[in-house]
């Protein structure tokens, strides 16, 4: 059995309220169209007695609200749809007995499209009964599919399930403070207990989340995360460190959080998985680290795809399943780089490098391999021309080059 | 203290018997102080340089392993085979830079999987010992590089031996393998295996234009 609420001309919030009062009897309702709302009552009969007795809680609930509304209740959807456009107040329609008592009401109650309102008007169909009395092999000839849907539902016999309307999921908490806040330790206890909350609603509804919104007055920080999260003390530490390397700067009285909801993670551990560090363990030592020596020196490096020297990015570091096929190129020794470079004096005897000093180091060049000439970014302001030397002072080999732009020379590292 | 009650007739060597006193005083807060703490075998993980493999075994997990050796004495590359090597076993490996002078591109070029490689560029020690410390406690890393190369000796020198104590007792029960590299050796009896790197005979550098080698003749001697 279904039951349907009509108001007719509803506003907006009188649709939402329509649609809370539902909710508060049958978690299957579906939100038909603007001022009409049917849901589910099979088996709540246990509960309020007779579908009679059901429909009057109904309507209560309803103007309790400060609303009026017409509730029916029918054996399918449809059917208690019409009974309630048509019929004011209460009306239950027992199973078998549709057609009969809607044989009455107007075709409007179907809501027709103009087009078939006005050829049914041309015919001179104005009630359920006349239109139902009508042959269907006819009526589909003459209106087609529509046409056809309507004569079943003039019928009393629609049969559609139910498409049950969830509402939107928001997980928001927010709390005005008596007084302002001025540093960030109170805000720890804050964020706990508001976070605490969220994630419990979380877990109730099987969602984690991935991002998390906080709102200090005019304040704003959004915290992203690499996975769903649904732990409350890890998102509080990851607040608190991101307060903590971006301090609000103001007193705060207002504290809104909400978690943007996503699917939770779900793993599948094996005893062959290799080491690698606990994903939400992870991001918060990533946090932590950036909170000690930065945010731009916490990451994995990415090699931009240029001739540029030292040319690379920092990332943000997360462990990748995939795995770098790529094999090593070379056997080369390492370079320790100095950055930033090292300006050098250094003399020359015919082209070639023999004397060299900088921060430090001192002495002839025992060894000299070049020059390795190389530019380019010729057309933009940070060009480079340069060209490379290996050079060896002291027993250790060093790469030094000539800035031709800049008419110096500078070390740029060791080889180790 | 109190006096152990012994059953009449059984006698006990003098040892014994103060062992047996000991014991019981200290039952309920130790409950076998004369037992050795079981220690946990771990494996060890190949650097990547067949002599040092074969010198060494390799690295120690869940120990501190230093090296340390003069300029151009192959630390960096050494370093750099290490977590090059950590590829074969799919692991996740940390470097701390303790003078920001690692070189992605060396890196790339030797087989490191920089996409699973933690690089923290520091600048001061204070730092290197923080961000270690949670690297380490944070677990979960197969090899964690702590790069003091370029600090001043003189900081570096004046890190606690307890630090070091505390960092070999972090790793210990873990397979995390912590490098410290350095210029001279400072970890001391903390550390589980300590490697000097020297530069010997002539150093041949090879460069062509289009792919550069440097070779050093390398030798390592291990030490403990």
């Amino acid at each position: 059995m279904f039951a349907c609420i009509y108001i007719p001309n509803a506003s907006g919030d009188a649709h939402a309220a329509l649609l809370n009062c539902a909710t508060a009897f049958s978690p299957r309702v579906e939100n038909t169209s603007a001022g009409t709302v049917v849901f589910d009552v099979e088996g709540l009969e246990r509960l309020f007695g007779s579908y009679s007795g059901i429909a009057a809680k109904v309507a209560d609930e309803v103007h309790a609200r400060g609303l009026e509304a017409n509730v029916a209740i029918a054996s399918n959807a449809d059917a208690a749809v019409c009974a309630a456009r048509g019929f004011g107040g209460i009306t239950v329609l027992n199973s078998g007995t549709e057609a009969k008592r809607l044989r009455d009401l107007s075709v409007t109650v179907l809501g027709p499209s103009p087009e078939l309102l006005e050829t049914l008007d041309r015919w001179g169909i104005r009630t359920l009964g006349a239109f139902a009395k009508l042959p269907a092999v006819e009526i589909s000839e003459r209106l087609g599919q529509e046409g056809v849907q309507l004569h079943k539902l003039a019928r009393g016999a629609g049969s559609r399930p139910i498409i049950p309307y969830t509402e939107a999921e928001r997980f928001v908490e927010v709390m005005e403070l008596d007084y302002e806040i001025l540093t960030i330790e109170p805000l720890t206890f804050i964020l706990s207990r508001m976070l605490d909350g969220i994630c419990a609603r979380l877990r109730s509804r099987n969602r984690a989340t991935h991002e998390v919104h906080l709102s200090l007055g005019t304040v704003r920080r959004v915290l992203n995360l690499p996975l769903p999260v649904r732990n409350p003390k890890l998102l509080t530490k990851l607040l608190i460190l991101d307060l903590e390397a971006h301090p609000p700067g103001v007193g705060v009285q207002r504290v809104e959080v909400e978690a943007i909801p996503t699917k939770p993670r779900v793993v599948q551990n094996g005893l062959f998985v290799p080491l690698s560090p606990e994903p939400e363990k992870l991001e918060l030592t990533l946090a932590r680290l950036k909170a000690v020596v930065g945010e731009e020196n916490v990451g994995a490096a990415e090699i931009l795809d240029t001739h540029r020297p030292d040319a690379f990015e920092i990332k943000k570091f997360g462990v990748l399943n995939e795995r770098g096929l790529k094999p090593a190129t070379t056997s080369s020794v390492a370079l320790r780089r100095f950055r930033p470079v090292l300006e050098a004096t250094v003399q020359m005897r015919n082209s070639a490098p023999i004397w060299i000093a900088f921060h430090g180091v001192h002495g002839p060049i025992a060894t000299a391999r070049g020059p390795w000439h190389t530019s380019g970014d010729w057309w933009r302001p940070n060009m480079w021309d340069r060209e490379e030397w290996d050079i060896e002072v002291v027993d250790a080999l060093y790469r030094i080059y000539y800035d031709v732009h800049m008419d110096r020379w500078y070390a740029e590292g060791v080889y180790d | 203290m109190q006096s152990a009650i012994l059953p009449q007739g059984f006698a006990l060597s003098r040892s014994r018997f103060a062992r047996a006193r000991l014991e019981s005083a200290l039952g309920e807060r130790i409950s076998s102080p004369f037992t050795d703490v079981e220690r946990r075998v771990l494996e060890n993980v190949p650097t990547g340089i067949a002599s040092l493999d074969a010198l060494t075994g390799g690295l120690p997990r869940g120990a501190i392993t230093e090296i340390f050796g003069p300029l151009s004495s192959g630390r960096t590359s050494a370093m750099i085979s290490i977590l090059a090597e950590a590829k074969a076993s799919d692991e996740v490996c940390a470097l701390v830079d303790g003078n920001d002078a690692f070189d992605p591109k060396s890196a790339a070029e030797a087989g490191v999987e920089l996409n699973r490689l933690l690089w923290v560029r520091c600048h001061k020690l204070e730092q290197v010992l923080k961000t270690t410390d949670l690297l380490l406690q944070g677990g979960g890393f197969g090899r964690v590089v702590m790069d003091l190369t370029d600090l001043p000796l003189s900081h570096v020198r004046s890190i606690p031996l307890a630090s070091w104590f505390r960092f070999q007792r972090t790793i210990e029960r873990t397979p995390t393998a912590l490098v410290v590299m350095n210029s001279q050796s400072i970890v001391g009896s903390a550390a589980g295996l300590v490697l000097q790197m020297k530069t010997r005979g002539r150093i041949e550098v090879v460069r062509c234009r289009t792919q550069r080698h440097v070779r050093v003749h390398l030798h390592s001697e291990c030490i403990r």
